[in-house]
Parts: structure tokens; sequence; C-alpha cells
């Protein structure tokens, strides 16, 4: 029942009414929560803060594996939860830069990765969901079925709200087969130019490529490309990809997939720059213009610049591409659902924390 | 019919509805309103005050500012396929038809996307990408009609979404009018969005939120290959554990849907397919991919069927006789013209490793309240469409027809279900709610209501027991009314 | 919902089958179907839309006001419908009678059919008059026929002469196609050539007969090339169609008795028709019968030999045709052919058995055209803008020759292209012609 001993100011809940004391105690006595793994909206300088560390809260509620869903607690970690959907021969193919959070915060967050272009985001996968908002009220949205429209869709509003709306406890995937083989390529390019060629080809490609992501620095360009599948279909993916890219070079790895995917995370701190696929190589040719190489990925639109002299900040040069292009750029300390302007996001906070219990605000500043 | 309070519509809020969209695309006469009292739910019935046909965005927006002026509530309307009255106009007052704003704005090859008005019918927009290699992967079996607004609306599934995803999983933003008559944009065809993703909230708000007016959507490449197969059973138990195997073992089909003897009876008498008349089920599978990849995937289908029991199973052999199948799979609903008067469809959904046990208690209610029930559905996702069939004009059938409805999605909720996958709540499942979440789930989804729609002007008497309608708790389902179904 | 106090009016509808309108479970899927649907956006122009009105005033829910009326007129009655109906409702044989009613001074009831109202000088002397009337229409051409050959008819247009005739005479004038030099009458026979496969009759029409007999001709000779004996019975009538569908039900009966008698012959294989508005016709004649005048004339054994040319054609199989036509055909569907006879494969696989010609299909090719019988003249907006959109879909497969197998369709394609581009020339060709072309080793007319 009591919380076990946890660094001061931090809170780990075995129980759902645990988290529903320490919101309602976080309200009354306008303190704030921070849900840990999920990066906040500003840091609070004035208010005191617990830590909600769901670490302890991690069971697996129900796994009918031959219904290929399963219900977790949020405190679950994603490698551990991978462990367990392995042994069925199941996966939920989200990549993430931490192998170590729990499966709420992943959520809030909404990770993403190099195999978001064959598989989509976890909106795609969370198909019911139990939270806490910031009255402490517990509610529940979806359910356990893989199909199901009753109500509204809390799971798509949660997810990638970052901890701004409520605390997620209890979640419900959906799951996909894993792969019985895989492969990744690297193929290389003279320059941006080449690679954008490659692009539009591939757009129209036979293959079915889970990933595709680029690289894209001084005098070389670079396609990561992986695709799944049985052997015979990946090889033949595979060949097919090389007549599409034309490239200078080819360099093909089985069964790698997991490690990049994993590896590429380390990415997280660079601004994310978002733009239409189509305007990828633009933007990395715009960005290396200005100083930064980026790597990222081409299928869905999303380019990490970093500096190549490794000193000062890509943001701004992130900025201005954005800018220029039509999109938008992302960094996880700087932008937060919760600081947009606009009425509805204002309306929702307010229903969800009208206390502003997850939303930190400097204390003195009203809605 | 309604004993509704009326909204007051007066002699100025018409005219000023007339400046906006003329007295051409207005109907504000009894005759003329009288189709608008239901839709593909006939169930319960309620005419609008007035009907207008936009053309834009911006009349749109005029015209809810005209009804938030005048305090008169409105409801959009598509092409009015809703099978549980998502278009019922409760309470009256003015009715949004999208059916002239039917631009495809934009269709971009490169990004995967396009740009729809609401009012373009689902199926239009695969036709106005064939030959480019991509398609619209929603297909709901009204897809020849239904619109893209009314799929955003009701969050529409169809065969094909065991494997491609429901509408929510293809909408990427949306533009929409909001209940104070601004227009307000969700999501667009970038990546990621420094937003809640309100857009993923919208889809299948039913229409509570405010009126969609364009619709941005992922378009999906083709698959290079196909492998449509027939499996035949002597059993239903031994087909839904089929289903089951099916799903066990990994393989994600691109449809997997099953019709039972009754069914298939029907469909014989209407496409002379060469359904076998003795099998008491059959499955319809679909595999696609890669060519080298879909002999083997239909291969492991077929092994996986006959272990399990299988007759036969059958590879259809030609392009043609493949779109037959699907033909008759998809106009399976209008074939029960041939089995019975009417008939009642419902929208159930079981784990779908509990197929075997809710079939076992369809066909026990069938028995019991003795109503013949006749099965297809979309079996890889575990959603049903059992329907009911009998004569409207026998008002005690008619009582047990509903009895066995409800025990049946009773116990849908019992197993894990839930008591619609495609369809929606509308007013039809409205009393389901409050079995299927907690008082406070449904406080919340009552804010969130709030938050969009505060006044409670947008598609009064919509999903929520709580959406607080005038009058909506005097509507009496009455009968189940004939329906036709996804 | 009638107060008991108010007298019971007359309500119409009473004769069709109530089952009829049960059949339409209101699921809506025939609405993205219909042309007026597709056109307004109203779902009281759709065909979900008319049964509920249809239905309502049966149930007696809604008067039928000038509203109403003006709804049901709107509908092409191309039955389009029925080809998206997946429950099978018979929207004909709903409209269709209800129409006869609506005619009709005093409604039908189950015991008693419809009295005729009295027809407007337009459908007196025109529609019933002159239309059905070989001899007649071939005469009252005569005029059209030298005012083309003269230009004169251009010149009565561009100086706005023709303005001074009534609407529907003008449009009319408007809707004449190049008739060309008056060909003779067809012969009572004419014999197979080579190995003798099948004994046919050939069906004239009357509208057809006058301004479309190179397409008889060409029928016949495609026939007797394929081995067909082909029979033409003088005493054939028009099929009654225009009386029909205006609800002028006694002169539709008089002539389905004549043209059963004419066509009566045991030896022949096959009745050919080569106008697709005829050929729904006369094998509706059955339906008719039964709901006009049951009992009156045994249809049976006349209405199975029915066949469209293209539908007998492609059942008998072809010989080859070998002269090389290099040119795009656009191939339009007359909704008389797909929705009513649900012909859509043969003439199709038929053209594409001409060396050279490349057949294309249009976008909405379920659309009707905006021709529908005597439509284009009773509701020239909503004709004038189906024919557009109709020419839009043509023009997008840059066809250098157009086919429709309806000389409806023909005429309102025509006047429409006309309209669309006065100086266009893309000829509008019956596929039999095009057959005929190749058979006889001519190319496309410059």
């Amino acid at each position: 029942m009591s919380s076990t001993a946890a660094p001061e100011g931090w809170l780990r809940p075995n129980s759902v009414d645990e988290v529903v004391r320490a919101i309602k105690s976080a309200a009354e006595n306008s303190t704030a929560i921070q849900l840990r793994g999920v990066v906040p909206a500003d840091v609070p300088v004035q208010r005191r803060v617990t830590s909600l560390l769901m670490d302890d809260y991690k069971a697996v509620v129900d796994y009918p594996a031959r219904d290929m869903t399963i219900t977790v607690q949020a405190g679950l970690h994603v490698c551990e939860l991978n462990r367990i959907l392995a042994e069925e021969g199941q996966q939920l193919p989200i990549d993430c830069f931490n192998p170590a959070m729990g499966i709420g915060a992943v959520i809030a967050s909404d990770e993403s990765g190099p195999r978001r272009f064959g598989y989509g985001t976890l909106r795609d996968y969370v198909i019911g969901i139990e939270a806490v908002d910031g009255q402490g009220r517990i509610f529940h949205a979806g359910g356990r079925v893989v199909k199901n429209v009753a109500g509204y869709d809390l799971c798509r509003l949660l997810t990638g709200s970052r901890g701004a709306l409520a605390a997620i406890t209890q979640v419900t995937f959906r799951l996909k087969p894993r792969p019985v083989s895989s492969r990744l390529s690297v193929f290389t390019f003279a320059d941006a130019n080449k690679l954008q060629q490659a692009l539009e080809r591939l757009n129209t490609t036979e293959a079915t490529p889970v990933i595709l992501d680029f690289a894209v620095s001084e005098g070389t360009a670079e396609l990561r490309i992986g695709v799944e599948g049985a052997d015979a279909s990946c090889d033949w993916q595979i060949e097919q990809l090389t007549a599409d890219c034309q490239a200078e070079e080819v360099a093909t790895e089985q069964n790698s997939i997991a490690q990049y995917c994993s590896s590429f995370g380390y990415r997280w701190s660079c601004p994310a720059v978002s733009v239409l696929p189509s305007q990828v190589a633009t933007a990395a040719r715009m960005l290396l213009k200005r100083g930064c190489v980026s790597v990222g990925h081409a299928g869905t639109g999303i380019l990490y610049p970093s500096r190549i002299s490794e000193v000062g900040e890509p943001r701004d040069a992130a900025i201005e591409v954005a800018a220029e292009l039509g999109g938008s750029v992302t960094s996880w300390d700087h932008d937060h659902p919760a600081c947009s302007n606009t009425p509805l996001t204002q309306r929702l906070l307010n229903t969800f924390d009208p206390h502003s219990v997850f939303h930190w605000k400097p204390s003195g500043a009203e809605s | 019919m309604s004993t509704t309070e009326p909204c007051v519509v007066t002699p100025e809020f018409l005219r000023e509805l007339a400046q906006i969209v003329g007295t051409e695309r207005l109907l504000d006469s009894k005759d003329e309103l009288l189709v608008y009292e239901c839709d593909g739910y006939v169930v319960e019935k309620s005419v609008p005050d007035v009907v207008v046909f936009v053309e834009s965005a911006a009349e749109v927006s005029a015209v809810v500012k005209a009804c938030v002026k005048y305090s008169v509530p409105f409801v959009p309307r598509g092409a009015g396929t809703s099978l549980a009255g998502g278009c019922l106009p409760v309470g009256g007052g003015v009715m949004i038809s999208l059916t002239r704003m039917r631009q495809i704005v934009e269709i971009n090859l490169r990004d995967r996307f396009a740009i729809v008005e609401p009012g373009v019918v689902n199926l239009n927009l695969s036709r106005a990408l064939a030959g480019s290699g991509f398609h619209y992967a929603p297909d709901p079996s009204s897809q020849g009609a239904c619109t893209i607004g009314g799929n955003v609306a009701t969050n529409s599934g169809g065969p094909h979404t065991l494997k491609y995803g429901v509408t929510v999983n293809h909408v990427i933003g949306v533009e929409f009018v909001n209940t104070e008559g601004d227009i307000v944009r969700l999501g667009g065809p970038c990546g990621r969005q420094n937003d809640f993703d309100m857009t993923g909230l919208f889809v299948g708000s039913e229409g509570t939120f405010g009126v969609v007016t364009k619709v941005w959507v992922r378009i999906t490449r083709n698959p290079a290959a196909y492998r449509t197969m027939l499996a035949i059973f002597d059993s239903v138990d031994d087909c839904s554990q089929a289903i089951s195997n099916i799903i066990g073992a990994g393989i994600v089909p691109a449809a997997l849907e099953m019709m039972d003897k009754g069914i298939v009876g029907a469909l014989e008498e209407a496409f002379q397919f060469g359904f076998p008349l003795d099998a008491e089920a059959v499955l319809l599978i679909e595999v696609d991919g890669l060519e080298v990849a879909v002999d083997d995937e239909a291969q492991t289908i077929t092994q996986l069927c006959t272990d399990t029991g299988a007759r036969e199973v059958r590879l259809s052999q030609t392009d043609d006789e493949r779109a037959l199948l699907w033909k008759c799979r998809k106009q399976a609903f209008g074939a029960i013209g041939r089995l019975s008067p009417s008939y009642c469809t419902q929208d159930g959904v079981v784990p779908r490793t509990q197929l075997p046990q809710i079939l076992k208690f369809i066909a026990e209610v069938s028995e019991r309240h003795d109503i013949a029930v006749v099965n297809v559905f979309h079996a890889g996702d575990g959603n049903l469409h059992p329907i009911l069939l009998f004569d409207e004009r026998n008002a005690e059938q008619v009582q047990r027809v509903m009895k066995a409805s409800d025990e049946i999605l009773e116990k849908c909720i019992e197993l894990g279900g839930s008591v619609t996958g495609e369809h929606g709540i509308g007013v039809e499942k409205i009393s389901f709610m409050n079995r299927l979440f907690t008082e406070t789930d449904l406080e919340v989804m009552e804010d969130v209501r709030k938050t969009f729609n505060p006044s409670g002007i947008c598609s009064p008497g919509k999903l929520l027991p709580t959406a607080g309608a005038c009058g909506m708790e005097h509507i009496e389902r009455s009968h189940p009314g004939r329906k036709a179904a996804m | 919902m009638s107060d008991e106090n108010t007298p019971q009016l007359p309500v119409i509808g009473q004769s069709i089958p109530y089952e009829r309108f049960l059949d339409c479970v209101h699921c809506g899927l025939c609405t993205s179907a219909c042309p007026t649907y597709v056109e307004t956006g109203d779902e009281n122009d759709s065909p979900r839309g008319r049964i509920y009105l249809m239905r309502s005033v049966v149930d007696g829910r809604l008067e039928l006001t000038d509203k109403v009326r003006g709804h049901l007129d709107l509908c092409l009655d191309c039955r389009s419908c029925e080809t998206a109906c997946p429950s099978g409702v018979q929207y004909g044989r709903l409209l269709e009678p209800f129409r006869v009613e609506m005619q009709a001074e005093s409604p039908a009831t189950p015991e008693r059919p419809a009295t005729p109202a009295k027809p407007d000088w337009f459908h007196r002397w025109f529609l019933y008059g002159l239309f059905p009337n070989r001899k007649w229409m071939n005469l009252a051409l005569k005029p059209a026929r030298w005012m083309q050959t003269l230009r004169l008819d251009r010149l009565a247009q561009n100086i706005g002469l023709t303005r001074l005739l009534p609407e529907r005479l003008r449009r009319m004038q408007e809707q004449l196609p190049w008739l060309g030099a008056a060909q003779p009458a067809l012969p009572e026979f004419l014999s197979a050539k080579g190995e003798r496969r099948a004994r046919v009759a050939l069906f004239l029409g009357c509208v057809a007969d006058a301004m479309f007999r190179p397409v008889h001709w060409a029928t016949a000779r495609v026939l007797q090339e394929n081995g067909c004996d082909v029979v033409i019975p003088q005493s054939q009538q028009c099929c009654g169609a225009i009386h029909y569908h205006s609800g002028a039900s006694e002169p539709a009966v008089e002539l389905i008795r004549q043209n059963v008698s004419a066509f009566e012959d045991e030896s022949l294989d096959a009745i050919i028709v080569n106008v697709a508005g005829c050929g729904s016709m006369l094998k509706d004649y059955t339906h008719i019968i039964d709901e006009l005048a049951p009992g009156s004339v045994d249809t049976t054994s006349v209405v199975s030999r029915f066949k469209d040319v293209s539908e007998f054609l492609a059942e008998l199989g072809i010989r080859s045709p070998t002269g090389n036509i290099s040119a795009v055909a656009a191939y339009q569907d007359a909704c008389h052919l797909q929705h009513a006879q649900q012909i859509k494969t043969q003439p199709i696989s038929l053209l594409q058995q001409i060396p050279g010609l490349t057949v294309k299909q249009i976008g909405e090719p379920e659309l009707c055209c905006g021709a529908a019988g005597s439509y284009n003249l009773t509701q020239p907006e909503m004709s004038d803008r189906l024919g557009q959109r109709k020419v839009r879909n043509l023009l997008d497969v840059s066809p250098d020759v157009i086919v429709s197998g309806n000389a409806g369709c023909s005429l309102q394609l025509q006047a429409q292209l006309r309209k669309e581009n006065p100086d266009r020339t893309i000829p509008v060709l019956h596929p039999i012609e095009l057959l005929d072309m190749s058979y006889r080793g001519e190319g496309l007319p410059s």
C-alpha cells in the first residue's frame, strides 16, 4: 500500500489509487506532478514537484497472444514488453531511444524512429487506455478489441500529449507478428541530387520497405533501406531496390534492423524538422548550406540536423529551413503541445488539468 | 414524430440562411424535408426544419454563425448512409448537407496524400487514383455511396482494414468549422506536429465537434499481387477455429471474412458464384503483397484451414473471379431480401479468439427467441454483423428481435468486446454507452465534447447518453426496421 | 395521419404492390449512381429519396405537391440505381406506374386503372402523333434535310429565327443530327450470306427509322454477313415507350398489341433491336401489360426473343471483321443497355474485334447523358448539365469516334458536342455501324 522508498519528491505508486491520491493532493496543494521519462513543458521554479515513477506498476494485465493484443500497466519497460512479445513471435513495432523507458512515458512522448515509415506510429497501436486526469479522475477509452468506435478516441489524444493531460496507468496495444528475417542496405550516392532522384524512383517501387532513412553530409549521401519478410522476399526486394536506386555502392546486412532502430535514437536531442517527403533532399541541401549535416527518415519527411563543427545550435538553421519549406520544427526541450496557443488546446488543458498539476506554469501565471 | 420541444426557426433566420446559400440551395417546405428525417437507420425519425446545401467552408462558417445567433441546432450530413442514425436531426434545426462539397482538391502521389472535400464519395477518390498505383485504403462496403466526411465522422472500417487499418489510420488532417463558426485546421501532411493529436480525436467524433470542410488523407501504394481464397467448412466451430489459428499463426491477411450457411444460400441465388450450398460456413481470405511472398502465405493459410477441418480451399483463378467474390461479399446484405422481408444488422466486436463462443451464443439466442439469424462479417477483426431476420409487420416478432439483439451485444461486452466496430454509436447505441464505460469515463468524454461544442448546438443527442439533446429521451425505439450494413 | 373528418381523397400509387416499396432498405447505396443526385446533391433527387416521396404519398403522409411532382419528373428513369442497388429494388417498376398515375386525372385503384388526362399540344401533336409514325416522321424530316443541305438551318439559327419556335420545338431542332441523303426503306426480307445460322427479325422503331435508317441498313448487313436471314415485318409499330413513359397507357397497350402480332412468327430465332431504349421497353412488355391491362395480350413468346443486336451477335459469335479502322473509340454506355438490359461487355467485345480500333472506357460510365427519351425536351436544364458532363468525360479520352448503342444518346451527344464546340466534328456512331464499316473495308467518315 505504501510507496517504496524513493528519493525525496519521488513517488513510486503500485496502484492506480496511489496515482489518484498523489494527483488530488497536488491539486489541493498547488504542487506539480512530473511523469518520469516525459520531458515537461517548462521548468517550474516556484512550485514543489513530485516525480511520479511508474516502475513498480508494470504488470502484464492480460496477454491473449492469439488475439494479438496485450494489456499492460504503464510502468512496464519497453524492452521487457518486447521480450514478452518475442516469446510469442510478436512485437510492438515502435522504435524508442531508451528501452528502459516505461511504456506510459513512451506513449506520452509518442516515440518513433526509422520503422515509422513501414509501421506507423503509436497512434496506430494503442487501442485502449486508462489514465488519471488532473482532477484525479480515473478514465478509460477504447477497449481491448482491435476494432472499436464506441466513444471518443482519447487514446489518440493522450498519445503524444507529453503528460500534459493525464497520467497514463494502463494500455492495450494491438500487435504485429515478428518478421522471419530482415535486411538493411546502405545505398551510397555522390550527392543529395542523386539521392533525390533515387527517392523519386522509390516512390513507386514494387518493394515494400519498412525503413527509408537517409544521411546527407558534405560530399556524400546515403539511403538506408530496411526490408522484412521471408528470406526469399527480402532478397527479391533488395534486388529490386538496388535496381531502383542506381547507387554507386550497396552494402547489405542481415537482421541488423533491430540494432539500427535502437541506436538511431541518439538523435533525440536534435531538433526534428518535418517537411513533405518530396522535400527531404532539398531540406538536407539547405541545411548543409547552413553548416548542418542531417540524418533522418526520408519516407516520412523528418530530418535531424547537427552542426558540422559541433559548435552552436542546429535549431536556428532548422527553423529557417522549415519556415522556407512550409514545414515545422520540434525539439523536446523547446516545443510542447501544451505551449500551443490555439484556443482548443487551452480549453483541453483546462478540461483535463484545471489545477495545472501536469502543465507547469510558473506560479502566478493564470490561464 | 418526436416529442422534442421544437427549436424556433424564424422567418428572419431563414432569410439570413437564404442570403448565405441562396433560395435555390435551401429547403424549408415540409414536402421536401421529409426525406431527410432518417438515414440508413430508419428506426428513429426526426425531420429537420431547414436543409442547406453548402458549397464552401466560408458558407458553412456563415451558416453556423447564423445558427449560433438564433440558437438553432445544426447537424452535418453527407450521403446519409449511417447505420446508427448519425445524421438524425434530433430536435430538428438546420441540416447542413455537404453533398455539393465534392471536389478532390489535390492529389499528391509523391507525398502520398490527397486533400478532399467532405462530400467526395469514398470510391470516387480511389477511382480518381486508378492507374496511378495508389488507392485510398479504407473500403467500407458502402464505399460506392458514402462520403469521406462521413467516414471521418464515424471512423469507418471495411474488409481490408484488417491489414490496412481504419479511417483514423489514414486521416492526417482535417479542416472544420467549429461551433462558433470559425474555420479551424488540425494536422496536415507533414510528419510531426507541435500539438495534441486532435485529428485523431476528431475522427470518430460523429459530427459532435463541428462540420468537416476538408480532409487530408493518406493514399496507399497498391499491392503488387493478391491471392484470394475460399475455404469451405462443414461446421461453424471449425471455421471460427480456423480464423483464430490464422491470426494466431502471425499471418495478417488483407481480409478475412466469414459467411455462414444462410447467407451463402442467398448469395448463391443472387450471383450464382458456385458456393457449396451444403457447407455450414465459408471463409473469404485474401492475402496481398509481393508476388514472391503471396503464394507461400496462401499455402500456409490453406494448410491451416485444412488442418482445422476445411473440406476444401479454393484459390480464385482470375481477376474476374476475384471481383465476383468481392461483389458477393460486399453486396451480401442486399441478398438478404431473398431470405426475409425485414432484417436488422448488429455491429458487435469480440476478441478474435472469442469468435467460437459468440457464434455459439448467437445460435442459442436465435433458437431461444425463434428468430432466424445469419452471419456475414469481418472475422479477422472479430467484428460481427449478425443479421436478424423478421417481418416488420409482426409486432410481437419485432419485440423478440430487439430482445435478441440486445442479448447479443450484451454478450459481446461480457466477452471483452464492444457494441460497435464501425457503424458508430449515433443514436442507436447510446443506451449501451453506460454498459461499456464507467460514469467517470462518460463524464470525461462529455467534458471533451464541451471543449469542442460547449453549448451542444452541433449534432445534439449523439454518441453520449449525456449529450443533452432536448427531448432525446422521448424518442423511443419502437421497432428495429430494415437496415443494410457494412 | 389524415384527419378522419376530411373526405378521403383518392391517393395515387395504390395500384403498385406495396412490397415493392418495402424492398428498399434505405441504405442509400443508389445515391451516387443517380445522375440527378450527383448534380444537385439533394436527397429528393435521389432514387432513395424518390422512393421515400412516392411511399409517403401512398402512405398518405405527403400530398402530391408541385415540388414532389417536380422531383419525380426530374428523374431520367435511367435505372442506374437498379444496377447499384444491392437489394434488387425494381425502381423502374415503382416510378413508371407512379408516373402513369400522376398523369392521370383520377388515379388508379387496385380495381380500376387510371383514366388518362388530356395531353397538351406538344404531347398530342409531336410525342404521340408525329414521332411514333414512321411515314409521317420521314415526311416531316424532308424539309429539315433540304435545309441542312442548303445550310439554311445554320443560317436560321445564326440570325435567331429559331428562337421564334416554342422552347420544346427549338430544342428538337437543335437535337437534329446531320441527316444525310435519304435512304430507301428496308425491304421485307434480306437473305443470309454464306452458311445460314439463324433467322431473325429486325425491329425498326419510329424516330430511329426516320433519323437513323443507315443504322438499320448497317444492322441488316452485319446480320446477313453473319449468316442471318433478316425479316422486316412491315406491320410493326413504335414500341410505345414514349406513350407509356408519359403516362398515356391506352395507346401504349394498343402499340404492344400490334407489335406482338407483327412478330408472332414462331420460326424467328430472335427479334433484333438496335435502339437500347426500344429494346428495354420491348423486353418489359409482359410487366407493362400486367400493370396496364392484365391478361389482354399474351406477350411471353415474343418477349423472350427480343435481343439487342450486340447481345445477339456476341452470343452467336461473329465472323472476324477484317477492315482496318485505326482510331480511338470512346464507348458510351447507354442506360437502357447497361442498366435496363444489363448489357455492358457485349458491345465492347464486338468492337474489340475490329482491327486497329482502340476502345476506351470513359469516366462515370454509369451516368446518363441526359437524353433519356423525351427528357431532353421536357427537362432541358438538367439534360444540358448531364449532357455537358458526359461530353467532358468523353473528350477526356481524346476519341476519334464516339460509339453508343442508342439513338437517343447519339442525338443528345451530337447536340451537346456541337454546343461545346461548334467546329469540332467527332462522329457519333452505333457500334454496329463500325462493325459494318470494317466488314465492308471502309474507314471512318472524314
